[in-house]
This record gives structure tokens, sequence and C-alpha cells, in this order.
């Protein structure tokens, strides 16, 4: 029938985003651990004479350079490395953050359950990058604050759909043998509960990465990331606005790498959420 | 009406997270309302006036009397209070949402019923990989983009200002990634909808494919969306915020990030909780027109 063959067309297609979103990913992790071999200068100092009239890409600059006569791929190529970086220590601490929550309100339900799901709701109120800036504000600017005011704000993703899930596995009969033959509260949570989220998880922490990566992005441009000199895409992306007439490349380059970076781990969640989530384990 | 009790306890909540990143957070709060040229004299006002040496709780009761009389505090740059300068800001800030979302709207829906009613074709696919790209765009990047080729080399549309024309740029950033996101849950739900038996009923009934789209499956595919609208108005803020900072738009969003760069506590503060508090009313508001759009809840 029409349908069924419609469903076969839809699992390949989902089947080859998750792989094109892996293989995506999987080439951004090789230029960020090579990227002192991949980078033909040095991302920090000038090594062009190009001071306020930047390059166009050419032979010797691919990508051109910038304002200050840095070489824009080399900049582009150790950005990846901070912004890979950041994105995953940000997502493992907001990971970790909401799957506490998350299984302490679902698996204690009553009064926990409802403070700890009020305070979830008390942080989404608020927009997440205004929360952000009030946060940076207050801390010193570096890579740990950066980690804490992602982390800070981006858990109630991954806390909300942890809980929903426990909801339904707490009735579930193995739960019910597992109670019974006297496991402690932390056993069913870490070793009964905890594996039959973690394939929510790892769809949930693959697309809040793609989240953290635009946020991260959305505070550098904002001049609150990691102080410069290290090169960050969205600083990158902040300091060409002033020449966006005369050196359009300066802000084409850095904008491809973060929509790339964002495409493919919104690609790979999104293909592992459909093929994951048709085959979910009935134990 | 439980819904309403929840959403003061959530008012609640967001005014004692605003209290605690004002007062609990930095290590001297007095310094940090007063900015760093305050002197000795002005900090032992501020710590009196404000009751800084008191217990936490007392503190937190008297910030909480004072935001009842609508006292956000001042800016110690402009030296103007905190709510005037935000309700200076506000309308600029609404005229660049509501454009936006109007933006988003129409563009969401065309793709949603178009992808939905030729669900599977090539079509369909094609824009699945664009919403999905679209959503991946920063939304400062699409800004500087737009400038770069709409404002600067097509002159299609002035390059800033405020006005008509002028809002046109700016919203279109803005709504990319949203009418993206809108075009995804109404495909959703639109599909959802059109494998329903009333949809099968009017089919078989004969009526046009525009009237079976149209009047019975579209108008509750929509429903969802109407709460979408009110949560996603903490993302939109959050977009808000950047857009304007591209577009030097004078809205809430560039208040906030101009208090950032001035160290100016008080006015960022004020505007987070503004913020905040917007994003709870919109919610009960869209709560009270869900009621009216799905007469299913109200019987429940």
């Amino acid at each position: 029938m029409a349908v069924g063959r419609d469903q076969a067309d839809t699992a390949t297609l989902q089947r080859g985003l998750a792989l094109i979103g892996a293989a995506m990913v999987l080439s951004l992790v090789v230029v960020a651990l090579c990227a002192p071999w991949l980078s033909p200068f040095d991302p920090v100092a000038p090594v062009a004479d190009s001071f306020g009239n930047p390059f166009p890409p050419g032979p010797v600059h691919l990508l051109g350079t910038d304002e200050l006569g840095r070489d824009v791929l080399s900049r582009l190529v150790h950005g990846t490395r901070l912004s890979l970086f950041v994105a995953a220590c940000a997502t493992l601490v907001t990971v970790l953050i909401g799957v506490t929550i998350g299984l302490m309100a679902g698996y204690c339900g009553g009064w926990v359950d409802t403070v700890l799901m009020r305070m979830t709701d008390v942080v989404l109120a608020f927009p997440l990058l205004l929360l952000a800036l009030a946060l940076a504000a207050l801390l010193e600017p570096g890579l740990p604050s950066l980690l804490i005011v992602i982390a800070a704000v981006g858990w109630t993703g991954v806390a909300r759909t942890v809980r929903g899930e426990l909801l339904s596995l707490c009735e579930r009969d193995f739960m019910t043998a597992a109670v019974a033959l006297g496991a402690a509260p932390a056993r069913l949570m870490l070793r009964h509960l905890l594996p039959n989220v973690a394939t929510t998880v790892l769809v949930m922490a693959v697309l809040s990465t793609s989240n953290t990566v635009l946020l991260d992005a959305g505070l550098s441009y904002l001049g609150l990331g990691i102080p410069v000199p290290t090169p960050s895409w969205g600083r990158m992306l902040s300091d060409s606005q002033t020449y966006y007439r005369t050196a359009p490349w300066l802000m084409v380059f850095p904008g491809l790498a973060i929509v790339y970076t964002v495409v493919a781990f919104n690609f790979l969640g999104y293909g592992l959420l459909a093929t994951l989530g048709g085959n979910r384990r009935t134990t | 009406m439980g819904r309403l009790v929840w959403s003061v306890v959530i008012v609640f909540g967001v005014t004692l997270l605003t209290f605690c990143v004002t007062f609990v957070v930095p290590a001297d709060p007095a310094r940090a309302l007063a900015g760093p040229k305050a002197d000795r004299a002005t900090l032992e006002a501020i710590r009196a006036q404000l009751g800084l040496d008191q217990p936490l709780p007392v503190q937190y009761a008297r910030y909480v009397r004072r935001l009842m009389r609508g006292d956000l505090g001042r800016s110690f740059v402009t030296h103007q209070t905190v709510l005037e300068a935000i309700f200076e800001r506000v309308p600029a800030t609404a005229y660049l949402a509501l454009a936006s979302l109007s933006i988003a709207l129409i563009g969401g829906v065309c793709g949603g019923v178009v992808g939905a009613v030729r669900a599977g074709s090539s079509v369909d696919v094609l824009l699945l990989g664009v919403s999905l790209v679209a959503l991946s765009m920063p939304v400062f990047w699409v800004g500087i983009l737009l400038l770069d080729v709409v404002g600067y080399r097509l002159r299609l549309l002035p390059l800033g200002g405020f006005g008509v024309a002028n809002v046109l740029l700016p919203a279109l950033a803005l709504a990319f990634g949203t009418g993206a996101y809108y075009a995804r849950v109404l495909h959703t739900t639109l599909c959802d909808a059109l494998a329903q038996d009333y949809v099968r009923t009017a089919r078989a009934k004969g009526l046009s494919m525009i009237r079976v789209y149209g009047k019975h499956a579209l108008r509750n595919a929509l429903i969802p969306l109407v709460t979408l609208l009110g949560i996603d108005l903490a993302g939109l803020m959050s977009g808000v915020v950047l857009t304007e900072t591209v577009f030097n738009w004078p809205g809430l969003g560039r208040l906030a990030v101009e208090a950032v760069f001035n160290q100016d506590i008080p006015m960022i503060m004020g505007t987070v909780l503004f913020s905040a508090l917007l994003v709870v009313a919109a919610n009960i508001a869209v709560d009270l027109v869900y009621m009216a759009v799905d007469p299913r809840i109200r019987r429940r």
C-alpha cells in the first residue's frame, strides 16, 4: 500500500539524516583535534600586512584576512576547537543537572515533583539569553563563567523530558518487581530507571548541543564569551559587522561555520530521535 | 482557575530568582547596584536604604514591597528610573515582535500546509531540509546577511532607522527561525489531523479539497500553535536581544545589552525581571485564548 511505502521512505530518510549528521559531527571533531596542523597560519598573530584593509580570499590566504591581518581560515579552524569544547562541556553539565532533577522529580513524585517542576517553570519564564546576559555581567568573563551561564539556563528541557518518561516507567511491572525485591531508591533510579531513559537523554543531549552552540555564539557575538584574542566564531561575526560593505567574506565564513555545526547536531539529533524512537525497548 | 494560582507561584519564583541573582550572587550587592565609581557615602546610603545589613528573608520582603510599588531602582549611568527606561523602549520591541510574528505565522502556515498536503513527496523533503537549516541559522548572522544583501547591495530596504519600511529587515531576520519552527509543528499536527476520522468523513461527503483542509483539518491543527506562541515568547525575547543589537533597534533588548556594557546592574535586572513577568502574563493570555478556541478544554 502507498502508506507502507511512505513509511519505509521516511525511515530511510531519517536514517540517512542521522548518518549525514554523524559524518558532519565527526568532520568537526577531526578539525578541532587537528587544528594546529590544519591551520596554515598563526590564528592570533597578524600574518599579513593588511591592517584596517582586509585582504579578500586568494591563493595564500584561502579565506582572506581580517582587519588586523590575521588569517581567517586559521582563526576559523581554531574557533572550531573552542566552539566544540564549550558545547561539549556545557552540554555535559546541562545533561547532568537535567537528569538529576528529572530523576528526582519523576521518582519521588509528590511535593518534591511539584517544587522541582515549578522551579523549571520559573527558569523557563526567563528569556534564556537575557538571563545569561545578567549572569555574564555579574561574573568574571572567561571559560568557567561561560559554562556556568549556559548550564544554569539550559537544563530545563532535559529535566522535563526525563521526568515525563519516568512517570510512565514507574508504573511498569519491572519497577513493581524491583520494589518488591527490596531495591533501594538509589538502585531503582540508577540501575532500573536510568538505563530506560538513556536513549532519550542521548537524543536530548545531541539536540541541546546545537542550542548550546547557538547560545555560545550569541553570547560571544554580544562580547560576553571568551575574552579576546582567542578566536571564537561569534566574536569574529561581531567584529566583521564594521567591514560588511568592503569585506563581506569576514562575515560569511564564521556564519557558515556556525550553521554547519548546528545543522550537524540537529541532523544527528532528529535522525536519532526518529530511528531510536521507533523501536524503543519494551522491557 | 488552578492555572492562575500557579502563575502567582511562578511570579513569586521569578522575583525570588532575580532577587538571588542581584543580592546573593555578587560579593558586594551595594557596589554592584551603585556602580564602580560610587563613593563610600553613596554605598552606605544604598546599604541603609535597601537594608543590606538585614537577614536575607527581610531583604527579600523589602524587595517585593519595592517591586509592588513599581520601584525597580535607578540606573546609575543615566540616573533615570529603570521602569521609565523600560516603558520608553517597550513600544519599539512590541512593534518588532508583532511584525516578526506575523511574518513567521504566514510563512510557517504556508510551509506547514504545503508540506502536509504533499506529505512524503520531494517537496516535503525539501521543506524539511530547508526548515532544519533555517532553524540552525543564528539570528544575528541572518540579520547581518540581510543587511548586506537586501539593504546594502540591492538597496531595497533602509539599513537602519525606525519606521514601517525599517522594521521589515529586522522582523524578517527574527522570523526566519520562528517561521521554520512553526512550519515543522504545523506539519506534524496537520498530518495527525488529516488521519482523523472526521477528515475522512468530510472527504467522503465529497467536500472540496479547500474545505477539507482549510475548514476541517487546519482549524484543529492550528490549536497547538496557539500554545506555542505563548511558550515561545521567552525564546522570541532572546532573539529580540540579538536582532536589536544587529539593527540598532531602539528596544528592550538593546537596553539590556547597553546596560551590560555599562555594568548597570539595576537596569539589567529590571529588564530581565520585566521580560520574565511579560512571559508569564503572555502564558495566562494564551491559556484564555486556548479556552476560547478549544471548547474541549472548558468542559474538562
